[in-house]
């Protein structure tokens, strides 16, 4: 955050380590790239990271500091992944319509993850408050419940409650989460996992 | 489960229980199996159990909605966590690489988004500044002129008007007058009905002046302006006044 703060402040210094911190944009697109088979090419690739990069420069100011930056900057890269992927290979666009992801078929493994992960994170935004938050840490960020309590400012319980009313609530908003055609497939492998 | 497991109270069929037991058995059965749910959810739902803990598992053995329930939690939990670890492997993956191609253009991306920024900021200061001196010229050289030159300056002509008096004097004993060009001196004269001269204010640069002597009520008075250069200072200006 105080990366953040101190590129926004317009200094030199702020200006430089925000620019050495977002080289890690071409990284993730480039890792995102390879795990699903390189559906782009090199010179997509450079030009959406250029794309990213504006993004990402554009949003700074959004950006709360309540989960990690590369997280943040992750979701970014996916997002524009997927939105480019589609524009390059023709298929329909995204929707913002939750209750319609179900129906949505996904064109390709490598994109249905891209979808699943995309999904996820407009299901967390819908469901928002501290409760998508403490999913997040939970769920993304691997935290333990004591790690959570203590960013959040909660007590042990009430960071389990709100993970647990967290859960519940968006399983009912959003049973297109859960949908098998929008899940990756190692997900099945641990569906019986204990949480 | 077995149906003797289950219990009537736990299937929601109730043509599987004979119709004369159910009024009386079933329905107290089943009272206590919504309780004994509604109870361990709360409690699943206020952080005090999790889904490990022994009572849970017991509830949900015996009662097919707090299974369900408890398996969609699961569920849920389960491919979040999937899709926290492909973040993460995503991230662990990126971190490991170097030299990859697309940091040069992150890097000349950020900072010709950055020239550009400063390049509109500095553009919107200037806008501003221009709008600004605009605005003050404007409300330099509005100022009423009776001849319409406006060279106000040192060297320049003062319309005879510039410094009209204001007409009446509303304040007793408060005189005011225009004038917009700074650096000039006054010297209002006040006169008496007859035109006799009563007082003056010696050189002052204010526009307003308020005489320390008695005013008769009816006066005539006149505002001297010096300017910089005396031979472009204007004619007084005299104007009748009546004190109320």
């Amino acid at each position: 955050m105080d990366l953040v703060h101190a590129y926004l402040e317009g200094s030199a210094a702020g200006e430089a380590a925000m620019i050495d911190r977002l080289r890690v944009l071409a990284r993730i697109l480039h890792a995102l790239n390879r795990r699903l088979g390189f559906p782009l090419d090199t010179h997509d690739v450079e030009d959406l990271t250029g794309e990213t990069t504006l993004l990402v420069l554009e949003k700074l100011r959004e950006y709360e500091g309540r989960g990690a930056f590369d997280g943040w900057l992750s979701r970014i890269c996916r997002y524009q992944l997927l939105n480019f992927m589609r524009k390059k290979l023709r298929r329909p666009q995204a929707t913002d319509d939750l209750d319609a992801l179900p129906n949505r078929a996904a064109g390709s493994d490598a994109e249905a993850e891209l979808v699943a992960q995309e999904n996820a994170d407009r299901a967390l935004e819908r469901l928002g408050g501290s409760e998508a938050e403490v999913l997040r840490l939970r769920c993304f960020e691997g935290l333990d419940f004591d790690a959570i309590a203590e960013r959040l400012g909660l007590s042990y319980v009430n960071a389990k409650a709100r993970y647990y009313r967290g859960l519940r609530k968006l399983e009912r908003l959003t049973p297109g989460l859960l949908d098998e055609s929008q899940r990756p497939k190692e997900e099945q492998e641990e569906r019986d996992e204990r949480i | 489960m077995s149906a003797s497991d289950a219990g009537p109270a736990c299937t929601r069929d109730s043509h599987s229980v004979s119709a004369p037991h159910w009024p009386a058995h079933g329905w107290s059965m089943k009272m206590h199996a919504a309780m004994s749910r509604d109870e361990i959810l709360e409690r699943l739902w206020s952080g005090e159990v999790d889904l490990e803990a022994p009572e849970v598992k017991a509830a949900a053995a015996k009662d097919p909605e707090v299974r369900d329930a408890v398996a969609r939690l699961r569920a849920t939990a389960a491919h979040l966590r999937t899709l926290g670890k492909e973040r993460a492997a995503v991230l662990a993956e990126a971190a490991t690489l170097r030299g990859v191609s697309g940091e040069r253009t992150v890097t000349d991306v950020a900072r010709r988004r950055r020239r550009q920024t400063r390049v509109r900021t500095l553009g919107l200061w200037l806008a501003a500044a221009a709008v600004l001196g605009i605005a003050l010229t404007w409300r330099t050289w509005s100022t009423p002129s009776a001849t319409g030159d406006g060279e106000l300056g040192p060297g320049a002509r003062v319309a005879a008007d510039a410094a009209a008096p204001q007409g009446v004097v509303d304040r007793y004993g408060e005189f005011t007058w225009r004038f917009g060009s700074p650096g000039c001196e006054y010297v209002v004269t006040v006169f008496d009905g007859q035109g006799r001269k009563i007082g003056d204010s010696g050189r002052i640069h204010t526009q307003t002046w308020t005489p320390t002597f008695d005013l008769p009520t009816e006066i005539e008075w006149q505002v001297d302006v010096k300017t910089p250069d005396p031979q472009n200072d204007p004619e007084p200006y005299e104007m009748r006044a009546r004190l109320r």
